[in-house]
This record gives C-alpha cells, structure tokens and sequence, in this order.
C-alpha cells in the first residue's frame, strides 16, 4: 500500500500538462510527470519518495505517436517497451528494448520513463546516442527539439516542468549494421553488469554507447576513435577506453569492478569481430 | 482533463462486470481488487514488480497490478483477473502436470500463461519463456510449469 496521498490529473495534451504543472507549483505542491508508473509507484510504495500530484502524460497524442514521418521514425514517449518491439522500426533500439525488466513489466514501462527515470541503467538510449536522433521536449517556454548529444549527458537535460514527448531517429540508421552486448549476473530477467550497443556507421566507424558499467549511460567520441584504431591490439584499445571512462567502473554486490573489466574487454572483441572492425 | 484529488468513486470493468468502488488516487489495482472488491486472486509477493504474482489482464495484456494505479484504469479498460478465467485448458494442465504446489504464484502464473495462449497458440520455447519468466515461483523448479504450458498448446490445436 502506498502509504500517503496524491492527486491524480491526466491531462489531454501538452499545453494542459505544462500548464497543470506550473500551477501546482505556484499552488507550493510537489508534481512529477507520470508515465508506466513503474519506478514512482515502487518507490512510492517503500516510502523513498513523496509527492504531492502526478502529472499522467498517457492520453497525450505525440506522446503516444509511433510511426514514419519523411525520413525519420517518430518514437513517442510513453510507447510502451513491448509496443517498441513489436513494431521493431528500428532493430538496434528493439534489442536495446527487449531485455529490460521483464516481459510482463513491458506492457506498462514506457521508452521516456526509462531514459528519463533516476535509476542508473536507462539501457533504452542506449542506440539513442549512437544515432542522430533527436529529442522533443516541452516545458513552460514551448516545444523544443535537441540533438541527442545536447539532449542527455549523464542525465536528460530536462528543464524544470518540461517533458519528453517524443524521439525521432533517421531511417537511414535502420539500414546498418550493429551489435548489441548485455552481461547480466545470473537470470535473464536482472540488471545487467553491463549493456553495449554498437554501430557501424557510414564511414564504416563503429560507435558505442555504454550503460551499466559505470554509474551512468555514455558515449564519448574519444573511446571510439581507440576503438577503431587498427593498430592498436584489443587488450591495448581495452585499457586505454577504461583509462577513458568519465568514472570509475562500478564496484558492487552484483560485480565486482575487476569482473566488469574482464566482461568488458569480451563484449569489445565480440563488437569488433561482428562489425568487421576496420574490415 | 480527468482529475482525482480526493478518495473518488470509480468505474472499474472487471471480469465483465462494471463495479462502483470509492479510491484513492495513490490505491494500486492490486490493492482494490482484493481489499475493496474481494478479487483475492490475484496476490501480493513482492509489490516491487519483480514477482508477478500480481499479474492481471487489461485490455488482454498481462500487467503487473501491484505497479499501476486503480485510477489508470479508470476508463472502460478491461481487467480479468483469474475469478474471470474459469475452466479454461491452462488450468486444466497446470492439475494434470503438477505446476504447483503452495500455489501462491499459480494465480500469476494462469493468467500470464492464458494470455499468452490467445496472443500466440504456437508460441515457442524461446518466446514461452520471455512471457512466463515476468513470474516467479520458489517451489516448482518450474517444469510443471512449461509441461502445463506446452500440454495446453496441444490440447488447444
Ligand atoms: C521490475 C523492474 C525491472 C526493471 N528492470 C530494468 C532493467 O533491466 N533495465 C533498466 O534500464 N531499467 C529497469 N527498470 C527501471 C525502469 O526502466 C525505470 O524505472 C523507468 O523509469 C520506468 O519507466 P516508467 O514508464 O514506468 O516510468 P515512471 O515510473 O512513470 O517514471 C519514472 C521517472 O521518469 C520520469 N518520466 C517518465 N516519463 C517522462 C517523460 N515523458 N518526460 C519526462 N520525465 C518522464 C518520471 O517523472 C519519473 O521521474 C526496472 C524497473 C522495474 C520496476
Ligand atoms: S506483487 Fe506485483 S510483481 Fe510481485
Ligand atoms: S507453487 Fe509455491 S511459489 Fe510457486
């Protein structure tokens, strides 16, 4: 039982659910934009947070969008994972999607609650930030829409009020190859110890974005110009990417920092042996 | 917009039938099934979403009812909880091959399984699996389990 009270609005479009928030937070209430629900109810739930409404953003249209526009999918986003499967416009992001939680929980854990949630995997931007997708918010100042590299770092960069309302990824990133790599402890169904997706793009470079094994997701051009790098042998390109990593590897009860590396120095020869490296 | 700002009275569908139950907005569906409309199957394990015993249909979907808002489904969704899957073939195989034996995940388990019987009849082993391991039972060891499943599969061609 979740043991406090909140109120419940579910706005009909974005001007409402901007509008609704701002009000509550003149009213002095603390609001949050509600998705799957996923993470805000468990953590309500245990009592780790509080608030005082929740801003549902599930009868929003655009958010609800899934589809082709010109030369772009559009992702909205409170597609659920399983919707993201099913339809599977763009592989790389299905199998990204596919692995997270479990089957069950796809049916309500939405694309936007995932990257945009506080917990530290948020393995769906994955393929995210190794394209040039971009990301349509809207807050109190209107829509506006961002590059994936002005979009995210560590974090959404989400002003106070705004929200994801949807992805847009260009086809032409459907068409190449890519490799995805998920470690997890035991089951299937677990946090993984860490999660690469890569991609071989048109100047046959492969870029990779890493979650899991730090404390967030990343991509960093750095890391992939050692990585591609063909003189150097994969036990050299492995050290000198940790070297690389804007924080240590993570060093807990599900994986020790030591057995991550070692995991990691196999998911990069797996990367390069099924892109072809500089082949 | 819809708003619930206090205990509010709502129309929840539930295994056909529409029923009338005052909420509030924080009551989770697994909460209100059982505590306000004496749906008992479905079971509260871990309430964190990782068991599945909570598991329920809306709109013929398998959810978690312990991680959604009774509010959410305020709007002529379709819930089925087991009380509305009677004499159906997955709960005949599940008696005759023995998936269960405290039963506490069974609820779960059932209603999962039906759903994925009528969304894939020929579902294979990898895709039985990635349904049926949202569930988790700390007795079977699961092969009476896949056994129900598969028996189900081929009493239903
Ligand atoms: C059983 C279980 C297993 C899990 N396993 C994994 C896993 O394997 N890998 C993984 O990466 N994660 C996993 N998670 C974490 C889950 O993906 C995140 O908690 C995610 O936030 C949930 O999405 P949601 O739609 O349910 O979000 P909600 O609970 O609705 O919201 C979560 C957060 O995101 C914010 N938010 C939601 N939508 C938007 C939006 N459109 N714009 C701005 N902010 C928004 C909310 O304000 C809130 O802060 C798991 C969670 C559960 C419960
Ligand atoms: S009680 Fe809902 S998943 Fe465990
Ligand atoms: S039969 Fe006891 S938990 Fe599954």
């Amino acid at each position: 039982m979740i043991p406090f009270n909140f109120k419940y609005y579910r706005p009909a479009n974005i001007e409402e659910a901007v509008e609704l928030y701002q009000q509550l937070k003149a009213d002095g209430e603390k609001s949050i934009y509600y998705a799957g629900g996923t993470e805000i109810v468990t953590n309500a739930r245990d009592g780790q947070k509080k608030y005082d409404a929740l801003i549902d953003l599930k009868d929003i249209n655009e958010c609800l969008e899934h589809g082709e526009k010109n030369d772009e999918y559009v992702f909205g986003a409170c597609l659920t994972l399983n919707e993201i499967v099913e339809k599977d416009y763009f592989p790389l992001f299905s199998l990204a999607c596919r692995p997270v939680a479990d089957h069950t929980t796809r049916n309500q854990l939405t694309m936007g609650g995932n990257i945009c949630g506080k917990l530290p995997y948020r393995e769906v931007i994955l393929p995210l930030m190794l394209v040039e997708a971009n990301f349509v918010f809207a807050g109190p100042e209107g829509m506006r829409t961002v590059a994936a590299a002005e979009a995210y770092d560590k974090r959404m960069l989400l002003n106070e009020g705004e929200f994801l309302v949807q992805v847009k990824v260009p086809k032409k990133f459907a068409e190449l190859d890519y490799h995805d790599v998920r470690k997890v402890k035991q089951s299937e169904v677990d946090y993984p110890l860490l999660h690469l997706a890569a991609l071989k793009d048109e100047a046959d470079q492969i870029r990779i974005a890493f979650s899991s094994i730090c404390a967030f997701p990343f991509r960093l051009e750095d890391i992939e110009a050692i990585f591609n790098d063909s003189q150097l042998e994969m036990e050299e390109k492995v050290e000198q990417i940790v070297a690389k990593f804007p924080i240590p590897i993570k060093d807990d009860k599900r994986g020790s920092a030591d057995y991550r590396r070692l995991l990691l120095g196999q998911s990069l020869a797996e990367i390069w042996h099924k892109l072809g490296g500089d082949a | 917009m819809k708003a619930y700002e206090n205990i509010s009275l709502v129309k929840l569908k539930v295994n056909g039938e529409t029923r009338d139950v005052a909420i509030r907005p924080a009551d989770t569906l697994l909460r209100v099934l059982r505590e306000k409309l004496g749906l008992t199957a479905a079971k509260p394990g871990c309430e964190n979403g990782d068991c599945g015993a909570c598991t329920v249909l809306i709109n013929e979907k398998p959810v978690k009812s312990c991680m959604k808002l009774a509010v959410e489904v305020d709007a002529g969704a379709e819930i089925i909880t087991l009380e509305g899957i009677k004499n159906s073939i997955i709960q005949e195989t599940f008696l005759e091959e023995d998936g269960f034996q405290c039963g506490y995940c069974t609820p779960g388990f059932l209603v999962n399984a039906y759903a994925l019987l009528k969304e894939h009849p020929d579902a294979d082993d990898k895709l039985a699996k990635e349904w049926l391991e949202s569930n988790i039972c700390r007795c079977t060891g699961y092969e009476g389990i896949r056994n129900a499943l598969k028996l189900a599969q081929e009493k239903l061609k």
